[in-house]
């Protein structure tokens, strides 16, 4: 399924949830697992210097930096290297999202798992950091590859993963996605729940839509599900159909509550944006922010 | 600052009297709470004045929720109750200096103060909710956190326990799991 894992990390406890999927996909796929840390900024001497997350002060480091970090790094995960194997362990000076992309366009990485904060916000605060602007925001907007994105701890998710939900709303970029889900539910040999919602407050321009027309959009969307979803999965019948009306990622995450999803696979930008231009979208940042379950965005079609 | 206050069952009253107007007229009034009010109060408030519910998209799946566990009884013993307060936070860096303002909804167990995303609504609706001081974080210092009396209108109560309980979709499998 992923000959190749990349696991960027901050080292920090707000990626331990993470951490753990990682090392458990890893082991399950029996894919290679590449612990990747990106920190401080090179300088113009060929060096890099390094600043203290606590002081604001930066300090120029020593070639022996790297391998200081590397041991950190070792240490942080001893308890899942020992149970899982050790992992390959790659670390380098820079701006985090942009030598986290060019590392997985080189190395031809299959998933990016990564943790959906730097650090362990208390959720009153998440509302006004939030996610864009993050590395994880960065990384899943231009990844060629999927990116599965963690934010709470999850025992067995993926030992025992028998329902992915693929939320769709009918995008170019939900095409991927859809191949991604398709892929990973047809060789688990797990459900796989097609999953619409019909955001009512922005179909009619305000003007609440009446039950006739309510009944038609389901109908139509039904429809559409079949036409370029289901038509693609052969010989897959394991799969479920359903719309619910109402705001796209509140709609999204009761269904994953309501039939205890193990993964959601989104797209992550609003219906009709170019990928290179795409934002992380409001369903996909607000799914991401409070979903159980892991999320996999999925953005191309390059690495599935 | 006008004050209302918030009862057991629901109701809300004013000056010992009945709500007559609507809620909407109220939503910056300052709130005093039942001794007694549970997070299942809260929701009966938000079913009776039917107005709080635009407040939030997420109130509407939380009700659901509510109706059909109201009157369980039910109530995890990891917490003894929850509280409701304010966080005034400074931040120097890393990035831009600035200022957040936000609610918090925390269960409370030997004095501590836990994170709710990880417990299903089911379990919270018959703990009682209190009011708590004003938390004031200074450059990321949260040992030595000031705290303030302060008070809290009804569009902040309503607002901040909906965006908390957001993060409460879990499926019911997932403490099994754990």
């Amino acid at each position: 399924m992923f000959k190749k894992i990349l696991f960027a990390t901050t080292s920090s406890p707000a990626c331990d949830a993470a951490a753990k999927i990682a090392f458990e996909l890893a082991e399950k796929y029996k894919s290679e697992l590449i612990l990747y840390h990106v920190f401080g900024v090179p300088s113009h001497g060929g060096g890099f210097s390094v600043t203290d997350y606590v002081t604001g002060e930066e300090d120029d480091a020593g070639p022996d930096y790297i391998e200081f970090v590397k041991d950190e790094m070792k240490n942080t995960y001893d308890t899942l290297i020992e149970k899982h194997g050790e992992p390959r362990f790659e670390v380098l000076a820079g701006i985090p999202a942009t030598e986290i992309l060019r590392f997985a366009r080189k190395e031809e990485i299959d998933c990016i798992i990564m943790g959906s904060h730097t650090r362990a916000d208390e959720t009153g605060a998440a509302r006004f950091r939030g996610i864009v602007g993050t590395t994880m925001q960065k990384v899943a907007q231009r990844a060629r590859c999927p990116v599965l994105i963690i934010s709470r701890p999850c025992a067995t998710c993926f030992w025992y993963f028998n329902k992915i939900i693929f939320g769709t709303d009918f995008s170019k970029a939900s095409m991927s996605a859809f191949k991604f889900a398709f892929k990973m539910a047809d060789s688990i040999g797990c459900k796989l729940y097609l999953f619409h919602a019909l955001d009512i407050d922005t179909s009619q321009a305000g003007v609440a839509p009446g039950q006739k027309s309510i009944e038609d959009k389901i109908s139509a969307a039904r429809a559409r599900l079949e036409e370029e979803y289901v038509s693609q999965m052969k010989d897959f019948d394991n799969y479920e159909i359903s719309i619910w009306e109402g705001v796209p990622y509140v709609e999204l995450l009761k269904f994953a509550r309501e039939t205890s999803g193990d993964l959601i696979v989104m797209a992550h930008h609003t219906r009709n944006v170019d990928p290179d231009e795409a934002l992380l979208g409001s369903t996909v940042e607000q799914v991401v922010l409070r979903s159980a379950c892991p999320v996999a965005s999925v953005n191309r079609p390059d690495r599935l | 600052m006008e004050k209302i206050f918030l009862n057991k069952n629901g109701l809300i009253t004013k000056n010992g009297k009945k709500l007559t107007t609507s809620v909407l007229k109220v939503l910056g009034n300052t709130i005093e709470m039942d001794e007694a009010f549970t997070l299942n109060s809260f929701f009966m408030m938000v079913s009776q004045y039917p107005d709080l519910k635009n407040i939030s998209e997420i109130l509407e799946p939380l009700l659901e929720i509510f109706s059909k566990n109201c009157g369980s009884g039910f109530k995890t013993e990891e917490l003894e109750s929850l509280l409701f307060y304010k966080t005034i936070e400074i931040k120097g860096f890393p990035g831009s200096p600035s200022l957040s303002f936000y609610t918090s909804l925390k269960g409370v167990f030997s004095k501590k103060r836990l994170d709710l995303k990880f417990f299903h609504l089911e379990n919270l609706l018959d703990h009682k909710l209190s009011l708590g001081k004003l938390n004031h974080v200074v450059f990321g210092d949260r040992e030595d956190v000031f705290q303030y009396e302060t008070f809290y209108t009804l569009f902040e109560l309503v607002e901040g326990i909906a965006w908390e309980l957001s993060f409460n979709f879990n499926p019911l499998e997932c403490s099994i799991r754990r």
